[in-house]
């Protein structure tokens, strides 16, 4: 009698592990010009959990770098007077999300 | 019409750039139009153009090209030379990584993004590093992925994490690789104690991997969240940033130390170099064999566009440094093998143009040049002047005799072939191509320094050197 019972419950929770595998083998296309990558596609979703954390840590970050925020913009000039840090002149901290016009 | 379209510029749907009257134009479709009004009305265009990251364009009216889904045409701000990753010192590709990662940044604050992250889009002008492709920006949606992160990864960081931890001449993989070093390969190169920067294990060694064991698998939803997007961007950036190489003081960065220079006969060279570009009044100048730059620096200060090209890459990447603590706007350093020069590369050989094909020049300055080219190379006097007269329309070449110092080193242990390495056949094998201006002796040495135009229609020198009848 027991085994009859588990029967429903095994067969929802392959279903569940079919639906998510079978929905990696669906092809979701990206709007560009560019082929991304098969793989680079898909690991970048794989590690966005990883990314957001990190992101999240940054922004933690900031946030308390700011109790100091004196010492940090003469330490951002610094490192923007650097010649060779050629990335942006404009001195901003891009640690914090902005705005979007989206 | 006299239009030509850049052979380089076909792959993105979006438009293409064409030369017409020497300016360089670039035509932008209606189906890019969308993307276009909102670069320019969101007003990150202005940003990127103030900050001096994005080049300036100005909307021209007139449709000359006649295509049917033409939604604009504009004339960018013109690039005085269009140079290439891989003529790049490991400083310029660094802060060419940082100023697409700069821009992304902003573009994202925008609610835009790049569609593409091509080392090839940024160029250096005026002293800094630009992107020229003003349609390299799209319309962010929410939980797309950054369909340009493999590209940033194989133009930008495999190829300064192989240059810092292997070997920086590595950056000669690009000239074989056009999309960007091979993540796979990049992974082979790099040594185990890369494994413990994150930005390297994550974006290269992890991401080489899955491109191989996700290569029929795609996610059905696209679930990169914005956070995500602004965490990727700036995990790049610490991995770029961390990474690092510093010339160490190889022979050519200590070539004029070592080689004892009088200090009369470098300053007498430099007076005589300075004359000559002032009585030819040029306005671009190649300096061959540039070194850290003495040279080239006299034709930059009078206002010359001027490239360093040397070989070594201690040089340029020094010289790049020197470049940009001064601001210097009209100089820039590149790494260049004179002896092998840059080749077209790419579909049909004509995606990126070989040396040649982006001159002439007015000027090459070919200091102390000439007896590496014959006696380390064993290239012919007559070859090198044919060479040189493709090159410039005007030289200012320093002949170095073989009782020099410097040529006797290069004698010092091998045999003398060279019979004709003398003055009186090295003006005979240059008279066939160019006409002798003026020419000095450099203060109390035996070295000359000349003046020379080029002569109209040069012949090859293959055709001169080949036997009539075979």
């Amino acid at each position: 009698m027991g085994s009859i019972r588990k029967a429903p419950a095994r067969i929802i929770f392959l279903s569940a592990i079919l639906t998510v595998v079978l929905s990696f083998f669906v092809v979701q296309r990206s709007y560009a010009y560019l082929d991304p990558g098969i793989g680079s596609y898909s690991f970048q979703i794989l590690i966005a959990g990883l990314m957001t954390f990190l992101f999240s840590i940054g922004v933690l970050k900031n946030k308390f770098m700011s109790l100091f925020r004196k010492d940090l913009s003469e330490t951002n000039e610094r490192e923007n007077s650097s010649p060779l840090e050629m990335g942006d002149d404009s001195g901003e901290s891009h640690g914090e999300v902005r705005g979007r016009n989206d | 019409m006299n239009n030509r379209l850049e052979p380089s510029s076909f792959r993105d749907p979006a438009g293409f750039v064409f030369i017409k009257n020497k300016l360089i134009f670039r035509y932008i479709s209606l189906s890019y139009s969308a993307n276009y009004e909102f670069l320019l009305r969101s007003g990150l265009y202005q940003k990127l153009v103030d900050r001096k990251l994005l080049i300036s364009h100005n909307e021209i009216n007139q449709n000359w090209m006649g295509y049917k889904d033409a939604f604009k045409i504009i004339l960018p701000e013109q690039i005085p030379f269009i140079s290439y990753p891989y003529e790049w010192s490991f400083g310029q590709l660094k802060a060419a990584a940082l100023t697409t990662l700069a821009i992304l940044k902003h573009s994202i604050e925008f609610g835009m993004i790049l569609r593409d992250a091509s080392a090839y889009n940024i160029q250096f002008s005026k002293g800094k590093p630009q992107l020229i492709d003003t349609t390299s920006f799209g319309v962010y949606r929410e939980g797309d992925p950054w369909t340009a992160y493999r590209q940033f990864c194989q133009h930008f960081l495999a190829p300064l994490a192989i240059m810092s931890y292997t070997d920086v001449r590595l950056n000669q993989l690009q000239r074989i690789y056009i999309d960007g070093i091979p993540l796979d390969l990049a992974s082979n190169l790099l040594p185990f104690r890369s494994k413990f920067n994150l930005s390297l294990l994550t974006h290269i060694w992890m991401h080489g991997w899955s491109e191989k064991h996700f290569v029929a698998t795609v996610p059905a939803k696209r679930n990169m969240s914005f956070k995500a997007l602004r965490g990727l961007v700036e995990h790049l950036e610490s991995g770029i940033r961390c990474l690092d190489w510093n010339p160490r003081g190889g022979m050519w960065a200590r070539y004029y130390e070592d080689n004892t220079y009088d200090t009369e006969d470098f300053e007498h060279k430099k007076r005589l170099v300075s004359t000559f570009l002032d009585d030819i009044k040029c306005r671009s100048v190649w300096d061959l064999g540039a070194n850290l730059g003495d040279f080239s620096r006299i034709a930059s200060s009078k206002g010359i566009q001027t490239i360093a090209w040397d070989a070594d890459h201690e040089c340029v990447e020094l010289n790049f440094r020197k470049v940009c603590e001064a601001s210097d706007p009209n100089l820039l350093p590149l790494l260049l093998d004179i002896t092998n020069p840059s080749p077209a590369i790419g579909w049909e050989n004509t995606e990126r143009a070989s040396l040649g094909e982006r001159g002439p020049v007015d000027t090459v300055l070919a200091l102390a040049l000439i007896h590496h080219l014959v006696i380390a190379n064993n290239v012919p006097l007559e070859r090198i002047a044919a060479y040189f007269a493709r090159l410039c329309n005007t030289l200012i070449i320093e002949f170095v005799p073989k009782n020099d110092p410097g040529a006797i080193k290069l004698l010092a242990v091998r045999e003398d072939v060279f019979q004709d390495y003398h003055l009186q056949s090295f003006e005979m094998n240059f008279e066939k191509y160019f006409r002798i201006l003026r020419k000095h002796v450099i203060g109390s040495s035996c070295r000359v320094l000349f003046l020379m135009s080029k002569l109209e229609m040069p012949s090859s020198p293959c055709e001169t050197m080949l036997p009539r009848k075979l």
